[in-house]
Formats: structure tokens, sequence, C-alpha cells
């Protein structure tokens, strides 16, 4: 009892504190505009948060986003040339030859503001420079390109080189040996969840893995930047953030205690669509979002569903950055809670658990009903389940596709030269990466809207997720994979070693076939390795019940079979 | 912000591992900043596990033996990063006019050897090549049948009679095979 009572006490304590705070710090700024007096570092903190607040409540850009934005394109194009100079210097000192290039002729056109951020494989050293050195070279930004890539739990089989005829031989490991190192040295699973690699530095010590002491110049523009980030910029942010949760919170109580009623609904609905634009607005400043909408006659209207991918809860922020949605997603704890929690008081929002079954089928239902009633909001989902870097897009989860309903695929695409938006939740907590996003330069993001569409008759939820996912795919120029996002956090199951074990075993256990003409059996083994897309087979499924009962056969089942039984599924 | 993946290879370390291994700078520093990302504890080695979330290793039907092999002189079940790059060199393409000590053809059969050698005697009995066999072939094939290509393949690869298969002769059967470029990779500048 004593506990409610002191836990209540405290929360009224802070609401308390916070909304006087705000207050306060409104009168402090209108005054302010009045009689500009008395300036100090909070004074200051407190006029440009609430300049900008107030520029986010009325949707008012002064321009100042932009010509940030274009400077840091200059400042990085700076020290792109710098370090770049710096690593070829250090090669040539290593080896200590006594010839040293012409350092003024090095080729700069690669970080020309236009294409920064994207890789280039070039590289600055003079035309006529010993170019098979490969020391010298700027390190590639190229993928290995894996034989037969089709990245999918469905990997492409490997296929045994042997004589027709002959069945198992001590060399038939080699290829899967070098298929499991070639794996362990770059996947294209792994790297997805890692920060994605920059073109060059940005000036922000946490992405220099290798920081060194590379010109006075360079280090004078990066503590500059350092003061600027953490000095001017952050307090600012910080101060814009509690303002737009204190909103949330004030008008999230408020409506939440209206009673739902023939008379309320459109109140309702018009007063959160207005709060979600303001509060999204003054969030999307507190990290300087500086987004480019393409095509924004496509965005979701009522009854639609977007679907967009998805790198990090800032993802929300930037797409309500001119449209109000009705979300659904999976409950979080801590902060990113309570900002949920206010946002369902006002709104019918989806708030699931990812593991339970029950909520899932649940979660479809409700989003059945939901996109039935014309007055409710678009619906968001991303569809992934999970944040990936924003270089690739990962399997979409069918659940959202079997809703009838049009479908508005969505591109996010961001620059990570800016600030990188990727939520390693492992690595970070919510209000961790908020700092990290709050302590970069900015988010600079592409989104493009794409026309609605629905599914056609013949086709199966997932052959249509799969069709959205490649729109959104080639939209944003991110790279199209089959695996699971949900793999990270944990390992895939043995049963889908299945495929390569049949196929291993088909071409080990089939010496009987040796009466066969040789060119039958070579056309049989080129039949095999052009296997059919099996993505449908391997949606990924965490609970043991789940897992068809053909994959836990004794006896090698027929493939064409096996097909089938998927797709019904 | 002080994580881990942050402490870098000094230049010496970098020089020291090009003289042991053969790759470049650049080859080291790119091996290292997966290395970093494939260590989740953040502990600077890796173990069992961090390797076998690959998924595409994991879904290898020889993933475990792989990673088990990677880790046969592992202390404490856990390699650090010259070990790994020393693991890794052995994949290394051979190039002609340079040396090379650890991606000779005898180091990438002995990698391949030990794939099969499961007790570590240096020799492979039959029930080791069962034991490969099953894990890559799983349920597909019927155990009578697999007894018999163990059985054949001993029998082919066996000169001193004693139904086990060493290393000399393990070499000896694989010598028309071209180990050089099947046990190879390309690894990216």
């Amino acid at each position: 009892m004593l506990d409610v009572v002191s836990f209540f006490v405290l929360l009224f304590y802070y609401i308390y504190v916070g909304v006087s705070w705000f207050a306060l710090s409104l009168i402090q700024w209108l005054v302010f505009i009045v009689f500009p007096t008395g300036w100090n570092p909070y004074t200051f903190y407190v006029w440009t948060a609430w300049t900008l607040g107030v520029c986010g409540v009325f949707n008012v850009s002064l321009g100042g986003r932009d010509m940030y934005v274009k400077m840091l394109y200059k400042l990085f194009e700076f020290g792109a040339v710098k370090v770049e100079r710096h690593r070829v210097e250090k090669v040539i000192q290593r080896r200590s030859t006594c010839v040293r290039p012409d350092l003024s002729r090095l080729d700069t056109s690669r970080f020309d503001a236009v294409d920064f951020g994207k890789p280039n494989g070039d590289s600055l050293l003079p035309r006529d420079f010993d170019s098979e050195d490969e020391e010298l070279q700027c390190p590639s930004k190229e993928v290995i390109e894996k034989e037969n890539m089709q990245v999918a739990p469905t990997q492409p089989l490997v296929t045994l080189e042997k004589p027709v005829g002959k069945d198992f031989q001590l060399n038939d490991l080699f290829p899967l040996i070098k298929k499991g190192v070639e794996a362990i040295v770059d996947d294209d699973f792994t790297k997805r969840f890692a920060a994605e690699e920059l073109a060059s530095w940005n000036l922000l010590t946490r992405t220099n893995k290798n920081y060194q002491f590379i010109s006075w110049r360079l280090t004078l523009v990066w503590a500059v930047g350092c003061l600027i980030r953490y000095l001017l910029l952050f307090p600012v942010r910080v101060m814009l953030t509690f303002q737009a949760v204190l909103i949330l919170v004030i008008f999230g109580s408020f409506l939440g205690s209206l009673q739902d009623s023939r008379y309320t609904v459109r109140f309702k609905r018009w007063l959160y669509s207005t709060i979600s634009l303001v509060v999204f607005r003054m969030m999307g400043r507190a990290i300087s979002a500086t987004v480019n909408f393409h095509n924004p006659e496509h965005t979701a209207r009522p009854g639609g569903i977007c679907v967009a991918n998805h790198t990090s809860p800032i993802d929300v922020c930037i797409l309500c950055q001119n449209n109000v949605y009705a979300m659904v997603g999976q409950n979080q704890g801590g902060f990113l809670g309570l900002l949920q929690n206010y946002l369902g008081r006002m709104c019918n929002h989806i708030w699931f658990e990812r593991g339970e079954d029950k909520d899932r089928l649940e979660t479809a239902a409700r989003m059945k009903k939901h996109v039935d009633n014309p007055d409710n909001l678009p619906i968001l989902i991303f569809p992934e389940g999970t944040c990936v870097n924003n270089t690739s897009v990962m399997m979409f989860k069918k659940g959202s596709f079997e809703v009838d309903a049009p479908i508005h695929p969505c591109a996010i695409r961001y620059n990570p030269a800016f600030g990188d938006p990727f939520w390693d939740s492992a690595k970070h907590g919510y209000i961790m990466y908020l700092l990290r996003m709050m302590t970069s330069w900015a988010i600079v993001a592409d989104v493009w809207f794409m026309e609605p569409i629905r599914k056609d008759k013949n086709e199966t939820s997932m052959e249509y997720a799969n069709r959205v996912r490649s729109m959104i795919a080639r939209r944003g120029g991110m790279v199209e994979l089959q695996w699971d996002g949900m793999l990270k956090r944990g390992s895939p199951k043995d049963e889908w070693k299945f495929y390569q074990r049949l196929h291993l075993g088909k071409q080990i256990g089939n010496v009987e076939d040796e009466k066969k003409p040789v060119e039958v059996t070579q056309k049989e083994q080129q039949n095999s390795i052009e296997k059919k897309d099996h993505s449908a087979l391997w949606t990924y499924t965490p609970k043991s019940e789940d897992v068809p009962t053909w994959l836990n056969v004794t006896k090698p089942p027929n493939p064409e079979e096996l097909l089938k039984n998927g797709k019904s599924q | 912000m002080g994580n881990r993946s942050s402490i870098m290879l000094s230049e010496e370390e970098i020089n020291e591992i090009q003289q042991e291994t053969g790759f470049s700078p650049n080859q080291i520093e790119r091996l290292y900043s997966r290395f970093v990302n494939l260590d989740r504890s953040d502990n600077g080695s890796l173990s069992r596990e961090d390797l076998l979330r690959i998924p595409e290793l994991a879904i290898n039907p020889l993933g475990d033996r792989i990673v088990h092999t990677i880790f046969a002189d592992a202390f404490d079940d856990r390699i650090n990063f010259r070990q790994f790059m020393r693991v890794l060199s052995r994949f290394r393409p051979i190039k002609k006019n340079k040396d090379n000590k650890l991606n000779s053809r005898e180091q990438k059969l002995q990698f391949a050897f030990k794939m099969y050698d499961l007790d570590d005697d240096n020799k492979i009995s039959r029930d080791e090549l069962l034991a490969v066999l099953h894990m890559m072939v799983g349920a597909n094939i019927s155990n009578d049948q697999l007894s018999s290509i163990a059985d054949r393949t001993i029998m082919e690869a066996d000169q001193d009679g004693d139904n086990m298969i060493s290393f000399e002769e393990f070499c000896a059967t694989l010598a028309k095979t071209d180990v050089e470029e099947k046990m190879s990779i390309r690894f990216l500048n």
C-alpha cells in the first residue's frame, strides 16, 4: 500500500516539476522575445529550443538545417581528402621509397559533394602511379560475388564434382569447407547488423576505428565539431525532446481520460493527428532530421497499410513528419515503452508481444478490423520485425500481407555519413542510442512513397510479401536478402541443413544410376542445381510445434511433395 | 563512446601479422573489423557460438566440424585475432613468386585431414569416416550403404593395411586433386 502511495507521490512530483519547468521556460521565451537582455548559456538553450519547438508546431522551416547539412558536405569533403592523403603517404613512408609521389596531383573528384557517401572504388592515387601495387590501392568497397549467389536460407547447394559412377571420395569435403570458411570471412547476414561502412571519415570519433593524428587542421576541425555537437547542439536537442515528450504526456493523459463516444471520436482523431504531427516534428528537429520526401502524393490514406523497411525507431519519427499513422509494433520497455504508452492512450495503435503466438493471431485480427473502418488512420508497419543497418531489406513477415487492404510500399534510405541511424539493440539501450543520435551531426534521409498495390488473385501472401520487398529494395537501392532478420537473436535451426544434406545424399547415394547414359546424369545434376526458389518453405518458425512434421523425417522424402506441402501451409 | 571496438591494431601488430600470414595491411584491417563484428561479447576473442551465429555457416552440414577444427589448438575454447588470422591464412591462394608458409598445399591438406580426424590421433578410422559421412547426408542414405561407402574408401586409401588412413596415405590419395584451387578463397583487398 505504502509503495503505491509513494509511487504516485513521486509520479505527481515529477509531472509537477516537468510541467512547471515547461511552463516557466515557455514564459521565459515569450518574455525574451520582447526584452532580449541578459544572455547566458541557459537562456540561449531555452530560447533556441523553444524557437525550434514553435517552428515545429507550425511546421515552419527557417532554412537552418539545409544550410547546416550543406556545410557538413563541404566539411566531410575536406576531411576525406586529408585522410586519403595521409593513408597514401603512410604506405610510402613505410616502404621508405625515395621517390615521393606528387600529392598535389591527387584526384579528389571522388569526394565531390554530389555523390559523397556512396561507395566508390576509385583510388585517390595519381593516375600514373603503379596501379598494380595492391597495398597502395584504396581498400576496395566491392563485395565478393559468391558463385551461384542466391542469398537465402536456401543457400546455393554445394554440388560435388565427381566422375559419374563414383560415390564418395575423400576430397568431397573440400567444397563444403571452402564454403564454410568463406562464410566466416564474409557473409551477407551478420554484416547487416553492424554500422554501415563509410566511404570516408565523417569526423566523428566513434566511426574512426583507428583514430590517429593526421594533420593539425583536421584535428582542429574535429575538435571544433566536437564542441559544437556537445555544447551547442546537444543541450538544445535534449530540451526539444523534453518539450515534445511533455506535450505528448500532457495531451496523452487528457485524451486517454476522454471517453469514446459518438461525439468525441472525430474530435479525438483530429486532436491526435495534430499532436502527433507536432510531437514528431519537434522530435525530428531534435535530431536535425532533414528528410527528402519523393512522391508525397502516394502517402498512405485511411484504410491502407504503409509498409516500410526498418532501421531504428527513428523511422517512425521520419515518416510521421508529414502524415499520421496508427502503428503496429513490438511492445518495448523503458523510455520507448513510455512513448508507446502515451501514444496508445490517444489512438488505437496495436502493440504486441513478439514471441507469443496468441498475440500474433490477435494482431492480425485487429489489423483486419482496423482497416475495415474508414474512420481509422492508416496503419504503419515494419514487416521485417527487426532493425537492419539500412543496406539491405530482409525477409518480410507475411502477417500484414494477409489483410485485404491496399499496401503503400515506402523505402527509407539514410545517409550514413551524417550519423549512423542503425539501432543495435543488443549493444545499446534506447536512451544510449538517442544520445548517440543527438550527438552526431544530423539525420539525413530520403523517403520514397510508391503507388499502392494489392494482392494478385493467384498469389500467396509470401509471394506478395516478396514482391513488396523487392519494390522497396529496388527503390531505396538496398540489397534484398531472403534471411529472416530475427535470426540475429537466435541461431538457425538444425533442420535447415536438410536441403543440403538431401542434395549431397542424392549425389553420394545414387551410384545405382550408373547404367544411365552419362549425358542424362549430367543433365539431372544441372537441373538439381537450378532449384526453384524454396523461400516459401523456410519462413522462420520460432516455436517447435510450428515445425512441419515433414521436417522430422527419417527417410528421404520426395522434394516435389515437399514443395507442395510448404506452399499450402 | 568507449566501446572496445575502437581499440585498433597498432602498426607493429599489423606488421607482425603481415610477416607471419602474408595478408596485406588492408586485408588485415578488413578482417579485423570482421573479427570485432563477430565478437558479440566484446572481449577480444571469439567463441564457438560467435562463429556458429553466422547463419550461412550454421546451415552448412559440416559447420560444427569446421568450427571445431578452427578451435583445435585454441586455449580455453576461444581464439584471439592472431589465431583467427593464422587459420584464415591457410586459405590464401598460393602465389608463385612469394613465400607460402602457412598456405602451402600441405597445410591445406592438414586442415581437411583434421576435419575427418575426430579424436585427434592423426589417423582416420572407419568410424570417424562414417560419422563425417553421416554429418554430410543426414538420414538420407541408409546406414548400410554408408558403411559400405566408408569401407570402400578406407580400402582404397589404406596402404599399410591397418584399416586406418594416416596423413601420408591421405595426401597420396589426393595427389591428383587440385587442392590449391579447391581450398583457396579470395580475400578482398
